[in-house]
């Protein structure tokens, strides 16, 4: 039995979910197409290298990203395991976006990691539309202020976006160790 | 190299061909190019790199992948060639019978596109910048049906869709001086390869504005 993906919720300190989605929103994301020996598909994504400790230039939602994924949501994933975790990009803030056109396909696979999604997605749309994720038998709509911890060895999917909705998430690949 | 079929230049052919434009405004040519020159042209668009684009909806949306190159540009001899015939001899071609004086894009570059699972153009019609003819040179070598997506569709007014199932060897060419000329390509659910040469030609320069 495939085991469920974790879902933590409200998974940040009361009003960062919503700094984080303003700036998602001024993000130049990018078409990105996933092709990797184990999965595929298409996102819109921008990796933004996170602000120095103390660059008091840096805006405050980006400001606070470094000391969210590379302690808390380290923290929170490990507690929630039972296993030490760490991030596996240091240093780099993944904003993923599905939009029209989006899907995704992984299959099982040996990976020991796991993927973290801080959902930053304020509205919610009917299954048929598509973007809804499944991890074997369990199906969920990307929601709001939730963490969302998978097993990387386990096969992922997005179905089809086909409306011109969009769900927001930071994709934070962890690492054993 | 000329990779016209060579019956396409026969003036029989060009008048039929006159007198279909004259009459719809819209047509597609079975059997464009000669054979082998098809063949050779998808063979050397399977290998050449595409980038996935996109735009956001707040004009019209679309997803697709695209290569865009001008023939002194490419490094691919097979589409180089293409690409410097597609801004002389095709242009020559059609203004033969379009009854209209045309041009390249002035930058002679040529676009090359990959419609793939997801891929979309939404509703949109090609009015302005000087163009006067969209044409679509289709080379995917399977059909599928409509519902899947991936057609070319031309919206009527009072509702109608014309659809067209993406050829092998055609050319779908269309006039595009009108702003009611909408057309799109539903979003593609399945995994299919619609691949394709598309784009514009102009007015020529003291042609008929």
């Amino acid at each position: 039995m495939m085991p469920a993906p974790h879902h933590l919720e409200p998974a940040l300190p009361d009003g960062q979910a919503a700094e984080l989605a303003a700036a998602a929103a001024l993000l130049p994301l990018q078409p990105h197409a996933i092709q990797s020996p184990v999965a595929a598909g298409v996102c819109w994504r921008c990796d933004l290298a996170l602000p120095a400790p103390g660059d008091l230039r840096a805006p405050r939602a980006l400001a606070a990203l470094r000391p969210l994924l590379e302690e808390t949501i380290p923290a929170l994933a490990s507690r929630a395991l039972g296993r030490t975790l760490r991030p596996a990009r240091p240093g780099v803030g993944s904003f993923w976006a599905l939009r029209k056109g989006a899907w995704y396909a992984r299959a099982a696979s040996e990976d020991v990691g796991v993927t973290a999604l801080l959902e930053l997605t304020g509205a919610a749309w009917p299954a048929l539309w598509g973007g809804h994720l499944q991890s074997g038998a369990h199906t969920w709509a990307l929601g709001w202020d939730r963490l969302s911890l998978l097993e990387a060895r386990q096969p992922l999917s997005v179905s089809l976006l086909t409306r011109h909705v969009e769900a927001t998430f930071l994709h934070i690949p962890l690492v054993g160790g | 190299m000329d990779p016209l079929r060579s019956g396409l230049r026969q003036p029989e052919h060009i008048d039929a061909l006159r007198r279909v434009w004259a009459e719809q405004h819209s047509l597609r040519i079975d059997g464009v190019l000669e054979p082998a020159q098809a063949t050779a042209l998808l063979g050397a668009l399977r290998q050449a790199p595409h980038a996935l684009v996109s735009a956001p909806p707040d004009n019209f949306a679309y997803l697709y992948w695209k290569r865009t190159a001008t023939p002194a540009a490419d490094p691919d001899p097979v589409l180089s060639s293409f690409s410097a015939w597609m801004g002389s001899g095709f242009v020559d071609w059609v203004s033969s019978w379009s009854g209209q004086a045309l041009a390249p894009h002035p930058s002679r570059e040529v676009t090359a596109t990959l419609f793939g699972y997801g891929c979309y153009l939404d509703t949109h019609n090609d009015f302005g910048h000087g163009r006067r003819l969209a044409f679509v040179l289709g080379l995917t070598p399977e059909a599928w049906p409509a519902g899947e997506g991936g057609h070319l569709e031309f919206l009527s007014p009072d509702g109608a869709v014309e659809r067209r199932v993406p050829g092998w060897n055609t050319l779908d060419i269309f006039d595009v001086t009108g702003q009611d000329r909408f057309h799109r390509i539903p979003i593609l659910t399945a995994s299919r390869e619609r691949r394709a040469v598309s784009g514009w030609l102009y007015a020529a320069e003291g042609g008929t504005p």
